[in-house]
């Protein structure tokens, strides 16, 4: 074992003075809360700028041992190399446990930070206090990870580099969104701490009003919001690194971050009913306490090693830590859900099914549903290995055939909601409200059909997306009229541009998984083959050599025009093959080529596969919407709508404000 | 009574009795005279008092809990119920056995056809029912799958071979012939074809028998096969079929 060097030692101390600047601050506020004294509680702000610094330091101090390779940090043997490009280099610091949760600690210690300067005015207010030692006591938590069972700044034996040093996974060094995907995702996940410990500061503070929802309203909205970016960027990154043609597999990775975001999206629909109504005040809170569970169980499914095998976990560092976590977390809120029973319950109910909150009630009722599902899938072959030792897998089939009449139905509800008002609709006023996206659902279908789409889901989904983009687009188009370019801002008119972008999702989804040509050529030199309407002639196949890998690339001509070059490499060091894909986009399609092995440039030979993929981009484009519509739905402009206000009632302009 | 305000009463109760005792504490030390100290103590304890009194009132007036009607109640525990354990056994039946370096769930649809596929070997000796629907599965991902094709064509001319029914094996033997012009160089269809052709037919083929064997036999068939497609072809060469067992896989 080396020496502790600089950066390991600077990284210690700083993880160290960051764990306990957010116990002290936990255990100071909680002191001055309980003894009801104002400048102790002033005193935790210090507590907070230092575990935000330790936070930064020992990022800063990664950074700088992977940029300089210094090999005598275990983490930097195992993730760097001489050869890793600058940026791959920098994005070592997520590609393995250590340092990812390095970032997560990043990111908490950020959150608190702002959180505490939002609210620095407040913080004698118990419920901001509260909300303050939660997430000082989940930033400890994580601190205590860092120092622990996941340390990165732990000292190394001297470098092998015969065995050592070769840099992070192949699969996360090929493409540059490996940059943009985990921080945008872990915003997400880490940004669902802010409402979390708003709603358990509320349980127990006993302020279970709506007054905590309005708080953590532009939180919730920002997490979600990062969270459905960084699962869209994953997605695109699957389709552009992984060369299987698809962007979703059902990984226990990818329904680690779906989880969150099903519960997090059911969370702020039904919040808009308790602000409304005030009813449903406990299922939100359950919600609330679902999303931030889920993020800790999805790291520990994905972090612990469970997934390769259950026996595995024992010997993990850090997965009884997490799932003990997880535990606390659950059983803490559900202790206080109970304790605080009497003043949950609400002072109305849903009058009609048929109005915004029956709506609202049973999307989340299909969402929760949704959230089940994936749950079940993902831990089932857990539990029959734990119980009979037996290795299962549950195959994308089982979560395809549950997600297909689950998503129609989320489509469906899409469209009918924003035409509902709260308490009850008149059937007169849903036939006038419901007319024109209706009748843009029947336009929709009829072009689908035109072009020649089959299958009864697939068409299905079409005519859905249609009456519920026509849904979103009527609700635009009224309060722009109302408000001009204030009738974008809002989270009713933010939420519909969010509505389209998933609507463009789910049409992208629909088109990609039912019309996809796939075949596979093997072609000499100069060959030409027709597929689907296109041609491909092969005019090179060649090798190509890097500082970290050899490998074969072709030269595919698409209808004689501009060559692409899907490639095989080997990256020398891990002795590991990475298809490369080579992709056309367009609005409509995709081509998608794939080098296969048996492709040999010594004799000219290409084997190539050929993926024709409808409407992929409309799923970059929907996310980017996705992404468009929570900016403007969290940022209402200047004059609000009070969430007491009719659907249809206008927002009051300027003038009107000023008495003119 | 709002929570929002109950909660209110209750910080400000806490507030109350702090200063009630923090006035104690004074007064004990001295710093407060005796005359100001039974004021200001009075003045608390009757606002606290107030509070409690609202305090109570407010907790009195809380949403009492309502009694859902039994149906009700019994309905949505059902429901639930039947919900969880119909998706349970969805999920059990979904399931397949896991390969090495195979995900715990989902994967590509490659993983899958190879999930299945596992299935159908680990089932075949057992359950060729359970091993044709996993095949079945393989064929609905990947219909030019060879294997799937080849031995869920086996596996029906074996079943029908059980059954005594000629027109399942009839039917099973344009399916082997469609695996062997996707994969001319596959010798396992070419086997069994020859076995179907010179044993299972009321009427044996021998052309067809002894063309698919030799077949079998250039393709390199695998080594369990290969003796007693040595056996068959010798015995269809001579013309005295058997009643040798037929070869198992």
């Amino acid at each position: 074992m080396l020496a502790e060097g600089l950066n390991g030692l600077l990284g210690h101390t700083a993880l160290i003075v960051g764990f306990a600047a957010s116990l002290f601050g936990a255990l100071a506020l909680i002191a001055a809360i309980r003894l009801g004294n104002p400048r102790l509680i002033r005193t935790v702000l210090p507590y907070g700028w230092l575990a935000l610094g330790g936070a930064v330091l020992a990022v800063v101090v990664m950074e700088r041992g992977l940029i300089n390779r210094d090999w005598e940090l275990a983490y930097v043997q195992k993730v760097g190399s001489y050869d890793t490009p600058a940026l791959f280099n920098f994005t070592a610091l997520w590609s393995a446990l250590e340092g990812s949760i390095l970032l997560w600690l990043l990111l908490l210690a950020i959150y608190t930070a702002v959180i505490m300067r939002r609210y620095r005015e407040r913080l004698t207010d118990p419920l901001v206090g509260w909300a303050l030692v939660v997430m000082f006591i989940v930033t400890a938590f994580f601190f205590f990870l860092a120092l622990g069972p996941t340390d990165a700044f732990k000292p190394a034996t001297a470098p092998n580099f015969a065995m050592c040093c070769k840099g992070p996974n192949p699969l996360l060094q090929n493409h540059v969104l490996v940059l943009f995907h985990p921080p945008i995702l872990y915003l997400g996940y880490v940004g669902f701490t802010v409402p979390f410990a708003f709603a358990i500061a509320a349980l127990v503070t006993g302020r279970v009003g709506e007054g905590w929802l309005v708080e953590t309203r532009r939180w919730a909205l920002f997490a979600w919001g990062f969270l459905t970016v960084g699962i869209v960027l994953g997605g695109w990154w699957s389709y552009e690194v992984l060369g299987w043609g698809g962007v979703w597999g059902w990984d226990p990775v990818e329904n680690a971050s779906f989880l969150p975001w099903l519960t997090g999206t059911a969370y702020i629909h039904s919040v808009m009913v308790q602000e409304r109504r005030g009813i449903l005040r406990v299922w939100n809170l359950s919600l609330l306490v679902a999303t931030f569970s889920l993020t800790i169980l999805g790291t520990f499914l994905t972090r612990s090693g469970v997934v390769n095998s259950v026996h595995a976990f024992s010997d993990s560092t850090i997965g009884p830590f997490l799932l003990g976590a997880f535990g606390v977390v659950v059983l803490v809120s559900l202790g206080l859900i109970a304790w605080r029973g009497d003043r949950l319950r609400s002072p109305g109910a849903i009058d009609s099914p048929l109005s915004r909150e029956g709506a609202f009630l049973a999307n989340n009722v299909l969402l929760a549903l949704f959230a089940f599902v994936i749950l079940l899938g993902t831990v089932f072959p857990l539990i029959v290995e734990a119980k009979d030792n037996r290795k299962i897998a549950v195959g994308s089939p089982f979560f395809d055939t549950m997600s297909q009449p689950i998503g129609l139905v989320l489509l469906f509800l899409m469209a009918i909601a924003p035409a509902l008002p709260w308490r009850k609709a008149s059937g007169e006023l849903l036939r006038d409200r419901l007319f024109w996206p209706a009748w843009c659902g029947a336009g929709t279908l009829a072009v689908a059909v035109f072009l020649g789409a089959t299958d009864f889901a697939p068409l299905l989904a079409f005519g859905f997306a249609g009456f519920a983009g026509g849904a979103a687009i009527r609700q635009l188009v009224l309060a722009t009229r109302r408000q001009g370019y204030r009738g974008f801002l809002g989270r009713t008119n933010g939420g519909m541009v969010v509505h389209l972008g998933v609507i463009m999702i789910a049409v992208a989804l629909a088109a990609s998984n039912s019309y996809t040509r796939t075949a596979e050529f093997t072609l000499n030199k100069g060959e030409t083959v027709s597929f689907a309407g296109h041609t491909f002639t092969v005019e090179n196949v060649y090798d190509f050599t890097t500082s970290r890998s050899v490998g074969i690339k072709a030269d595919i001509a698409i209808d004689g025009g501009q060559a692409y070059s899907p490639a095989i490499s080997k990256y020398t060091a891990f002795g590991m093959d990475v298809a490369t894909p080579s992709v056309k986009s367009s609005f409509t399609k995709d081509i998608y080529l794939t080098l296969e092995a048996g492709s040999k440039p010594s004799t000219g030979l290409a084997k190539i596969k050929v993926f024709i993929k409808p409407m992929v981009v409309w799923m970059w484009v929907g996310g980017m919407l996705c992404a468009f519509g929570t900016v403007l739905a969290a940022f209402p402009g200047r004059f609000r709508r009070r969430p007491t206000d009719a659907v249809s009632a206008p927002v009051p302009l300027e003038e009107e404000v000023a008495g003119v | 009574m709002n929570p929002e305000r109950l909660a209110e009463l209750e910080e400000e109760r806490g507030f109350l009795l702090r200063s009630i005792r923090d006035i104690e504490a004074e007064h004990a030390a001295g710093d407060v005279d005796d005359a100001d100290f039974h004021t200001l103590r009075d003045g608390y304890v009757a606002r606290a008092a107030a509070v409690l009194r609202e305090i109570d009132d407010g907790r009195s007036s809380l949403i009492p809990k309502q009694h859902r009607p039994l149906w009700r109640r019994v309905a949505i525990v059902g429901g639930t119920l039947v919900v969880a354990v119909a998706l349970g056994v969805f999920v059990a039946d979904s399931a397949g056995q896991r390969l090495p370096g195979q995900s715990l769930t989902g994967g590509k649809p490659a993983d899958e056809v190879a999930i299945q596929l596992a299935n159908a070997r680990q089932t075949m000796g057992t359950d060729p029912q359970a091993s044709l629907e996993a095949y079945a599965k393989v064929l609905e991902i990947d219909p030019l799958n060879v294997e799937a094709i080849t031995y869920a064509a086996w596996l029906k001319i074996i079943i029908g071979n059980q059954a005594g029914d000629q027109q399942i094996i009839l039917d099973a033997l344009p399916e082997l012939q469609h695996a062997i012009e996707i994969d001319p160089t596959y010798a396992d269809p070419h086997c069994f074809l020859a076995v179907a052709a010179g044993r299972f037919l009321t009427t044996p083929d021998a052309e067809l028998g002894v063309r698919e064997a030799t077949a079998c036999l250039e393709a390199n068939p695998p080594a369990m096969l290969q003796p007693q497609i040595e056996q068959l072809l010798a015995e269809l060469t001579l013309g005295s079929p058997t009643d040798s067992a037929p070869p198992t896989t």
